[in-house]
């Protein structure tokens, strides 16, 4: 385990060479939240819907925290996978006396430690500007938040097992990123999705994956149903990670390395 | 400087293009299965927002004075301002991040060609440009109800201008974003940030969205909504095209001069890898 913990701490300190390039990581983030907010306070104006401008910016706080804490929005470790098995370079890992899966998932970790600490920011300025209205609700968070990294995991691993199947398969990757964006309800919360829409939804894998943590702390919240969207989660969580690591180790049986 | 002399500068630069965009076409055809990933995605993309618009103007008939069929021609705008952005020059200035970080550079600098002319349209995507977007901004053509929009042609015509001199502002912006490598070593984050700003305000809030200083933050000193907000906000008439006009022509005549001085600054301060 101390392995994994060195492999997350240096991948975390190369980003310290530049500092500068940290700054406009942190600004980056600002400037999604500020649009964010502008582009939603201009709408609820427009509307009148019944959320108000500090709900909705918690709300999406929330929902970008979640979304990078688990990778469901960038997947960083398929991204990561995606570029090693292109390159050439999984077989470096491969060889290494460490396990593949969490030696790669450590230094998605440690790259993008940066975006961790803003996402863990994003959250507790979400709860500061709407706090939970009973500690049930913070329970309820992090119940969906393990079942979020869960289905998460599994997401990026079965988009890092294309790339064994592809020569390139960014183009695929960053297509079913683009519905992803807008499923989960990290564009639109799913509530003001259209009713047939959205009842479809909620029995797939998405909403798991960032609505429902984010939604859980909102005073939308409601314990009405709860428990079936727990269930969904869970069902998904362990569906999903079966499926992407019986194709992982399917197709990685299939992987011809370079210069071995 | 004489008419002959202007011709002679005239004719390299074309043949700096040409060769640029016959490079970057072999490149482009070399590697096919990019070519269709890139269409996939940006297919997907813009399927997705269209999506998205959808789901928004089910709660509302407008947003900022935007019906849900002048936000899809916005949409159009921005996608077009993305594409002609991304593959006219923001290849161009993260290749000069990398030579300016690897070294490169020193190579280009002998070279007997102007070299911030070449190094700004050395990579002229014109190819994928044309694949990648096509399919996607035919879907959104598609999905507009063009008979519904009231466009003069007056508007149009000042709304491809504004457009023009909106995406030579925002390469300048990006430029100088990329600048700081000089002095720092890297900066690939900040002219990604720079993207991001520029994409960011152009892609969901109209003109009309912004407040007045916003409005004259985000088309002066960052001039990110000249290409998508101006131009949607001229051609649909909402705002004086003409006034649009003059702002987005003074912005890119500023633009130039100020890319010239800062490119002169930087490469007076820059440090070769190799003397």
């Amino acid at each position: 385990m101390t392995v994994y913990f060195d492999i997350i701490r240096f991948s975390f300190l190369r980003f310290f060479s530049y500092p500068f390039e940290i700054i406009a990581t942190v600004l980056k983030r600002i400037v999604e939240i500020v649009f964010l907010v502008l582009f939603w306070s201009i709408y609820i104006k427009s509307s009148g819907i019944s959320v108000s401008l500090p709900q909705i910016t918690a709300y999406f706080l929330i929902a970008m925290g979640v979304a990078d804490l688990t990778m469901s929005h960038w997947g960083a470790l398929s991204s990561l996978i995606g570029n090693q098995i292109k390159s050439g370079h999984i077989s470096n890992y491969i060889i290494k006396p460490t396990k593949l899966i969490p030696a790669l998932y450590a230094i998605s970790l440690g790259r993008n430690g940066m975006r961790l600490i803003l996402a863990l920011i994003n959250i507790a300025v979400g709860l500061f500007l709407m706090p939970p209205k009973t500690p049930t609700s913070l329970l309820f968070f992090l119940l969906f938040l393990i079942n979020s990294w869960a289905i998460s995991f599994a997401y990026n691993i079965l988009e890092g097992t294309l790339f064994l199947h592809f020569t390139d398969a960014f183009g695929i990757r960053n297509s079913i990123q683009n519905f992803i964006r807008i499923f989960t309800g990290a564009m639109v919360p799913l509530y003001m999705f259209p009713s047939p829409l959205k009842e479809i939804l909620r029995f797939s894998p998405f909403p798991g994956m960032v609505y429902l943590p984010a939604n859980s702390l909102s005073s939308a919240f409601a314990l009405n149903g709860v428990g079936l969207d727990l269930g969904i989660g869970i069902f998904w969580g362990i569906t999903l990670n079966l499926l992407a690591f019986s194709l992982w180790n399917h197709s990685m049986k299939k992987y011809e390395a370079i210069g071995i | 400087m004489k008419l002959s002399e202007y011709r002679s500068i005239l004719k390299q630069r074309f043949e700096i293009v040409q060769a640029s965009c016959l490079f970057a076409f072999r490149k482009e055809v070399a590697y096919a299965g990019n070519n269709w990933a890139g269409v996939i995605s940006a297919t997907a993309y813009t399927l997705s927002m269209l999506l998205f618009v959808n789901i928004i103007f089910g709660n509302t008939k407008q947003i900022a004075g935007y019906s849900h069929n002048d936000m899809l021609l916005y949409f159009y705008v921005a996608q077009l301002t993305y594409f002609t952005n991304w593959y006219l020059s923001m290849i161009n200035i993260h290749e000069l991040t990398v030579d300016v970080n690897q070294g490169h550079l020193d190579m280009v600098l002998t070279k007997p060609v102007p070299a911030l002319f070449y190094l700004t349209s050395r990579n002229i995507g014109g190819f994928r440009f044309f694949v990648e977007a096509f399919p996607p901004t035919l879907a959104i053509v598609f999905s507009i109800n063009w008979p519904a929009l009231s466009i003069s042609p007056t508007n149009l015509v000042y709304g491809i201008f504004i457009f023009i001199f909106g995406a030579i502002s925002l390469h300048v912006f990006e430029f100088l974003a990329a600048l700081p490598v000089f002095w720092l070593g890297e900066s690939e984050n900040i002219v990604d940030l720079a993207g991001f700003i520029g994409a960011g305000s152009g892609s969901m809030i109209p003109l009309e969205g912004f407040s007045r200083p916003l409005q004259f933050a985000l088309g002066t000193i960052i001039p990110v909504l000249i290409s998508t907000a101006f131009t949607a906000s001229a051609v649909l008439g909402k705002t004086s095209s003409r006034f649009l006009f003059l702002w987005a022509f003074i912005i890119a005549l500023i633009a130039v001069i100020i890319r010239k001085l800062a490119w002169n600054f930087a490469i007076k301060n820059y440090t070769s890898a190799s003397s």
